[in-house]
């Protein structure tokens, strides 16, 4: 067990090294978790509107206040710059400007040019929020135009848009995202860790082997009566242990957000992400029998992991990426865990089935095994080539 | 001294291949797989398209039908209209090749709407279009219905009004610019391909220390001046960097034809000056205590995954949250700064704001630069 052992000592002096990168990551993951949950339950169907009101009068005031009950008002500085920021990054989806005048038109019969906006041009809530004001003037003014006197149209007009008409909701199949015994929360925690694993397996692994790889150290091993067979497992092995310290670790803060409890779909997800955990180990083992030096390894872990996590759907959701996209990403097995654990969930629109879901975990299992044949072949061609 | 020394630095950089080919194909890579996995995205969720529509009718819906084929027609039409009976209308509504469906029962109409889990924002939004659609009919037909029974001699102007073609509300267009979000992750790339320049930069801290290579420990041995022999290594690195950053952006634009906006120069400055950000921030890491090679690697690429997280790379609107919560830290973020100078480049017509972010990079820079050089000053070792 020498090469065992040679291993645990090297993967002792990372440990500082790895506590900073697995931490960090744990920051990040909160973040991540954080921002996409919000994302999900947000109602689309309520928009950020920004209103400047430049005619300050009592009919203005109704129309903001006519607004605000469909949608959240967000305040904004009337500056070009500003506007155009907010719009990018989606702080707010609409800005009206109430010209000034708009009273005095309205109860002079005239709708033209009572306001300005700015929008994203051909966006889906520009059109919205275009409709829900001509909407409103046009109603307003016809009530004007059948006699009421100003304020009785604005009441009439309130009145008669805040009849809600039914909606029938028609649901196909009975998936809800998020269910209580595997919140949505978690379920994107384990989404985000498919890159996380990924990348903090590729930097610590990859270094750890790297370096009992070096020259000096190779050559002494080989001398030995070892078999390459043999030295390949110990540092499996030895693998084995590193990868499942840090699987363990970030199951732990998982149990934490789940709020300590193991429930069936729980202890399913720590399946899925075990075997996915065994992958992205066997990616580490891989890039460092290929990668000619450890700082190449930061560039490469990045190119692995942000592209396996973009193409198969991570960061993004998969529902949103092509099907030219995703008929290639099969070939990954990121793919396969985010389908596994967008099923779990409910935040796909396949229903849950613990056959499929085995079957995904199955693939994903037939990666690992590749992985490792192809690793354990590529060990000894390097061996027979010394 | 100083050729001689910038000549070897040069040599030196481009015989250390490795690096530099990962470092250019990072961004082929993975512009890529960016290009690839979001065309289209902009187009199916934020750019308007008709909303299609079932419309199943029982009884007489003149009016109805008439209303529906003027909303159908045309290049700005809102709806795309089938006719159907009820079961293949569900049909059409389960396979979501329509977005909801329209029962009009003499003129009363009604809607169903697929369940409102999961899909995409846009897909609520065409619901909430078509259930503001029917409101506004219902509406309609309840204003002219309360008129002629109130006041039946004012229902000309009445449905003139409601007929009137609405011009109240004008848009005024913000920028000549590309308004698709997904070029944010492209800024973003550039930004990391940036800051990656800091493996180039901790290189140069590593030469010049005798405890971390044999380079710097022959160094150490030689007459020249420690400052003429850094500064050769950095001119290097960021000529090196610059070539790495030109090709990247060149790739993105010309091969994966990503739309920065009409100053693609500019784009170039952005890129290269984002770049000098990367290695001297490298250098300043590089010199950072006794740490060994390894662990200031893996400091400086946590370091540029954070930022570059921050920024948006991950998450695209992450940069929008930042600055809900904490505005300053995209002021002072590099990753956030590069990507920022890029958008300013895409939205603003005037330089003002591109030249602020190009400031705060060399400024940055230039700080970075200074932490290196006081912390390698005077580094003397008793023994190697």
């Amino acid at each position: 067990m020498q090469v065992f052992n040679a291993f645990l000592k090297i993967s002792k002096k990372t440990i500082p090294m790895a506590l900073i990168y697995i931490g960090l990551f744990l920051v990040l993951l909160t973040f991540f978790v954080d921002s996409s949950a919000q994302n999900n339950t947000f109602e689309a169907e309520r928009l950020s509107v920004s209103v400047i009101d430049m005619d300050n009068t009592e009919e203005s005031k109704a129309l903001i206040n006519f607004i605000s009950q469909r949608h959240d008002l967000v305040e904004i500085e009337n500056d070009k710059d500003t506007i155009l920021d907010a719009l990018y990054y989606e702080r707010t989806d609409y800005v009206l400007n109430i010209q000034e005048g708009y009273a005095e038109k309205l109860s002079n019969g005239k709708t033209n040019e009572l306001f300005t906006n700015y929008k994203i041009p051909d966006s889906y809530t520009g059109v919205f929020v275009d409709n829900l004001v001509n909407q409103y003037v046009s109603t307003l003014s016809a009530y004007i135009a059948g006699g009421n006197n100003m304020s009785a149209a604005i009441t009439k007009t309130e009145t008669l848009l805040s009849e809600e008409t039914a909606v029938t909701v028609q649901s196909f199949s009975d998936n809800k995202s998020g269910t209580e015994d595997y919140p949505i929360k978690t379920a994107y925690y384990f989404q985000f860790m498919a890159y996380i694993i990924l990348s903090v397996l590729i930097t610590i692994l990859s270094s750890v082997i790297l370096k009992i790889n070096r020259k000096e150290i190779r050559s002494r091993t080989n001398c030995s009566c070892l078999t390459v067979t043999s030295q390949t497992a110990q540092i499996i092995l030895g693998s084995t242990v590193v990868v499942a310290v840090i699987w363990v670790i970030f199951i732990a803060a998982a149990l934490i957000m789940n709020g300590g409890a193991f429930t069936e779909k729980f202890l399913l997800a720590l399946l899925n992400s075990l075997v996915f955990t065994i992958i992205s180990a066997g990616i580490a083992i891989l890039i460092a029998a290929v990668a000619p030096k450890s700082n190449v390894v930061n560039v490469i872990s990045n190119i692995v992991a942000l592209g396996m996590s973009f193409l198969c759907g991570v960061f993004v959701d998969q529902s949103l990426l092509g099907e030219g996209v995703l008929s290639a990403s099969r070939f990954l097995p990121a793919y396969w865990y985010v389908r596994a654990n967008n099923m779990l969930s409910g935040m796909s629109d396949e229903v849950f089935s613990i056959n499929s879901f085995m079957s995904f975990v199955g693939i994903e299992a037939i990666f690992a095994a590749a992985l490792f044949a192809i690793i354990i072949l590529i060990n000894k061609v390097k061996h027979n080539a010394q | 001294m100083f050729l001689h020394n910038l000549k070897y630095e040069f040599l030196q950089n481009i015989r250390a291949r490795s690096l530099i080919l990962w470092l250019i194909l990072f961004p082929i890579i993975l512009g890529t797989f960016f290009k690839v996995a979001f065309s289209g995205i902009y187009e199916t969720t934020t750019v308007f398209s008709t909303v299609p529509v079932a419309v199943v009718e029982k009884g007489s819906n003149e009016n109805f039908r008439q209303v529906m084929e003027s909303l159908s027609e045309g290049d700005d039409a809102l709806f795309e209209t089938y006719y159907s009976d009820e079961e293949s209308a569900l049909k059409l509504l389960e396979e979501k090749k329509v977005s909801g469906i329209l029962y009009a029962v003499d003129e009363q109409v009604s809607i169903t709407v697929v369940s409102a889990e999961g899909g995409t924002s846009a897909e609520g939004i065409r619901r909430t279009i078509i259930k503001s659609f029917v409101e506004q009919y219902n509406a309609n037909r309840s204003i002219i219905m309360d008129t002629i029974s109130h006041s039946p001699e004012k229902l000309n102007d009445v449905v003139s009004e409601l007929s009137e073609d609405m011009k109240c509300n004008e848009n005024i267009p913000l920028t000549n610019g590309n308004h698709d979000n997904m070029l944010s992750y492209f800024y973003n790339l550039v930004a990391m391909v940036a800051l990656l320049g800091s493996d180039l930069g901790l290189g140069i801290a590593v030469s010049s220390q005798g405890n971390l290579s044999a380079i710097g420990a022959r160094k150490c041995c030689s007459p020249t001046r420690k400052i003429v022999s850094i500064i050769t290594s950095m001119l290097g690195c960021i000529a090196v960097q610059t070539v790495c950053i030109f090709f990247s952006i060149s790739f993105l634009a010309f091969v994966l034809q990503v739309d920065f906006g009409a100053k693609l120069p500019m784009v170039y400055l952005a890129g290269s000056v984002g770049g000098v950000l990367g290695v001297s921030f490298g250098f300043a890491i590089g010199s950072v205590s006794k740490l060994g090679v390894n662990a200031k690697g893996t400091v400086t690429t946590a370091f540029t995954l954070v930022c570059c997280f921050f920024s948006g790379l991950m998450i695209g609107n992450m940069k929008a949250v930042v600055s809900t919560y904490a505005p300053w830290f995209n002021e002072i973020n590099p990753a956030a700064v590069i990507s920022d100078s890029l958008y300013c480049l895409n939205f603003y017509d005037d330089y003002t704001r591109f030249t602020q972010k190009i400031i705060t990079m060399l400024v940055m820079s230039v700080i970075f630069m200074l932490i290196g050089f006081f912390l390698t000053r005077r580094r003397k070792y008793a023994s190697l």
